[in-house]
């Protein structure tokens, strides 16, 4: 740390004005714990990172698993049932239409889910070190308050609160009304499977089965 | 090393003042970092989450149905050794741990549930071009 | 008399094209051959000579890879680069296809029967093994799909005795399978080749499998019997395996193919370097060490890279092999012991 040294130093400085010498003295000071601060973040943020990103992926797993289990029967449910008709020799285009249609609506949900993310993560990066460094440089500067908080607040409001920060970042940015229509969209879909299955003649567990996926 | 008292207390405030800035940006650093880190880890879980759980509900959709139809079919005792082997598959797939993603196993038992899926599809004698099907999908593919 | 590898006949088997392996029939009065030129041909002896007998078409769109008879002589599979498995079934000199084996996702890279008749194993470069049961009404079904090995699956054998089943890889390991659950499981990765494993032979016991690779050597490995375990080596009721001999220094290449004789216990090898190499097992070795020697070498076996050796099943010391110049090379092989 050899700036350290240079603050109580005074024989071989090169300048001859003291008040000149301080500013740059307290300039250089500045800039130091400035650094020191900055280093001190980066560590920061990279250890809060390590240590919350299982802890994240886990509860996204969940959620996208559950997500995503009513639109992969019912796709595989309409795969099984034309693999059936075509061994058949039973021609349903209906069937086909409504495979088609659901393979479409997995895909708009797989879509509506990326969405969803690249509109949180971007944002999760917008403040730049740089940013928390000018507040923390203006606190630095008088060196003297006790409180740490700093014009962080809005952040540290949310530390630790996991639901806090999926809801208040899922919930506030995202209109929900996509994810309703989506949601809407596939019961009508599973209400059309369960008429075909009745159409097709296709055994009464078939549609009991069908029923408990629409109530889930 | 020889300092006065005066330079000693400097050096104590200066040392001092370096580790508060450094724990200060420690702290606020840290409470980013969480944050991105539960956003970043959550974005990845959900994709993981739900390839995996399309996949593996596709197959259990899939399964379920020719259950029903096979043993509903008037020629069932033929399709005793389709039915042992939907069974298999049905039972790979519901003891399936879809909300852990740390399951240690997951891997193995991905793998044996999709050899599973390939051995029903090749005695229901459902051809390639469906299989194609479901990996453009994206079922079956990472 | 000096050991030696003496020529006795040689013809052009696939023209314009590689002949990928060879295969004897059980009794021997047949061979097999496979090759680019998307057909399988019969092969005869008519008193010196070779003739074909039959030729296989219209049954693969590409590359034959393998072939495998039945050992009840009247069946014959094949493993092709189309992503199927047919079986053949033989008339006289007639052969007819009786079934397309479907469901690996590309190339079928090799298809072995097992000894009982009931099985048949196939693997590909879709890293699977398959095992299909064959009923009376020669209909076969998949009875399990193994997914094991991490890269291209290039060959499996059957032990020659019990149902155990041997596959080599391009991941560098051997893997051994059995039953269990009415699944196949694999029981036993055998670890040691640098890189792909190209095939796999059993001794005429069973109780050693060799296995050549493309890192120039050839591994030998024993299983473990109960009796002998010293308390380190088994696990449970499953015999480890493990590696007993390694031959390295003879080849210069990649070693294509390895061939265990049923009834001179003679080792066969055939090589990227265009060689046939013959090993014997030195008769006062070890049995838990044993050391093989190079019984003899013909440089030039072959014109291109030798892709298969196969010893006759009933006459000592009748080989055949097969290279990428299209030509198969029948040869005498005879030693001093």
């Amino acid at each position: 740390m050899s700036w350290v040294k240079s603050v109580p130093s005074s024989g071989d400085d090169v300048f001859d004005e003291e008040e000149d010498d301080l500013s740059l003295q307290n300039k250089e000071w500045r800039t130091n714990m400035e650094k020191r601060a900055k280093e001190g973040y980066r560590d920061g943020a990279d250890a809060g990172k390590e240590a919350s990103l299982q802890h994240g992926f886990n509860a996204g797993y969940r959620e996208g698993a559950a997500k995503m289990v009513a639109i992969g029967q019912l796709k595989g449910i309409l795969s099984a049932m034309q693999c059936w008709c075509q061994q058949q020799h039973l021609n349903s285009p209906l069937l086909r239409q409504l495979l088609q249609d659901v393979v479409k609506h997995e895909e708009a949900m797989v879509r509506n889910m990326e969405m969803e993310m690249a509109k949180l993560h971007p944002q999760a990066n917008v403040r730049d070190v740089t940013d928390h460094m000018e507040d923390l440089a203006v606190w630095g500067a008088d060196c003297a308050s006790e409180e740490g908080d700093c014009a962080m607040k809005d952040c540290s409001r949310e530390e630790g609160a996991e639901e806090g920060i999926f809801s208040s970042l899922s919930v506030c940015r995202n209109p929900t009304c996509d994810t309703f229509s989506l949601e809407q969209r596939l019961g009508q879909l599973m209400k059309t499977c369960l008429e075909l299955v009745a159409e097709l003649g296709l055994p009464e567990e078939l549609s009991h089965h069908i029923k408990q996926l629409m109530s889930t | 090393m020889a300092l006065n008292s005066k330079s000693e207390d400097m050096f104590d405030v200066i040392l001092l003042a370096d580790d508060r800035f450094h724990v200060e940006g420690y702290r606020e650093g840290y409470e980013e970092g969480t944050r991105q880190g539960l956003t970043e880890g959550r974005n990845h879980g959900g994709t993981h989450g739900a390839k995996l759980s399309l996949e593996m509900s596709f197959y259990y959709g899939f399964a379920l149905t020719w259950k029903c139809l096979l043993q509903n079919s008037t020629e069932v005792n033929t399709h005793r050794k389709k039915l042992k082997t939907l069974e298999t598959l049905l039972a790979l797939l519901q003891s399936f741990p879809y909300d852990d993603a740390q399951y240690e196993n997951l891997q193995q038992d991905i793998t044996k549930t999709r050899a599973k899926f390939r051995q029903v599809c090749s005695l229901l004698n459902v051809l390639t071009d469906f299989r194609e099907f479901v990996s453009t999908a994206g079922g079956l593919s990472f | 008399m000096k050991d030696a590898l003496q020529l006795l006949c040689r013809f052009t088997a696939h023209p314009d094209s590689r002949c990928w392996y060879v295969a004897w029939s059980p009794s021997g009065s047949l061979l097999a051959s496979c090759g680019g030129d998307r057909t399988i041909r019969i092969w005869g002896k008519e008193g010196d000579s070779w003739a074909c007998k039959a030729v296989l078409q219209d049954g693969h769109q590409r590359t034959v890879r393998k072939v495998s008879w039945s050992p009840c002589g009247n069946y014959l599979a094949s493993a092709s680069f189309d992503a199927t498995a047919c079986i053949w079934r033989r008339k006289e000199d007639e052969f007819e296809i009786v079934t397309t084996l479907e469901g690996h996702e590309n190339e079928v890279k090799c298809v072995a029967w097992a000894p009982s008749g009931n099985l048949l194993a196939t693997c590909s470069r879709d890293k699977s093994v398959w095992v299909w049961e064959v009923d009376e009404e020669d209909e076969y079904d998949c009875v399990s799909v193994v997914n094991t090995h991490t890269q291209d699956v290039k060959h499996v054998t059957w032990h020659p005795t019990r149902e155990l089943l041997a596959s080599a890889s391009y991941d560098n390991t051997v893997h051994l399978y059995q039953e269990e659950d009415d699944d196949w499981v694999c029981k036993v990765t055998l670890e040691g080749h640098t890189s792909t494993v190209w095939s796999l032979s059993f001794d005429p016991s069973g109780q050693r499998l060799a296995s050549c690779s493309d890192d120039r050597t050839v591994k030998i490995w024993r299983e473990n019997q109960p009796e002998d375990v010293t308390g380190m080596e088994s696990s449970g009721s499953d015999p480890a395996w493990k590696c007993v001999c390694t031959l390295s220094g003879f080849h210069s290449r990649t070693v294509y193919d390895v061939s265990w004789c049923r009834l001179t216990g003679a080792l066969a090898t055939a090589c990227g370097d265009d060689s046939i190499r013959v090993f014997r097992e030195d008769a006062a070795s070890d049995h838990q060490q044993p050391t093989f020697f190079l019984s003899t070498h013909v440089p030039q076996a072959h014109r291109q890279d030798v892709n298969c050796v196969s010893w006759h099943p009933k006459e000592a010391g009748l080989l055949a092999s097969c290279s990428d110049d299209g030509d198969i090379a029948i040869w005498n092989y005879q030693s001093e012991a």
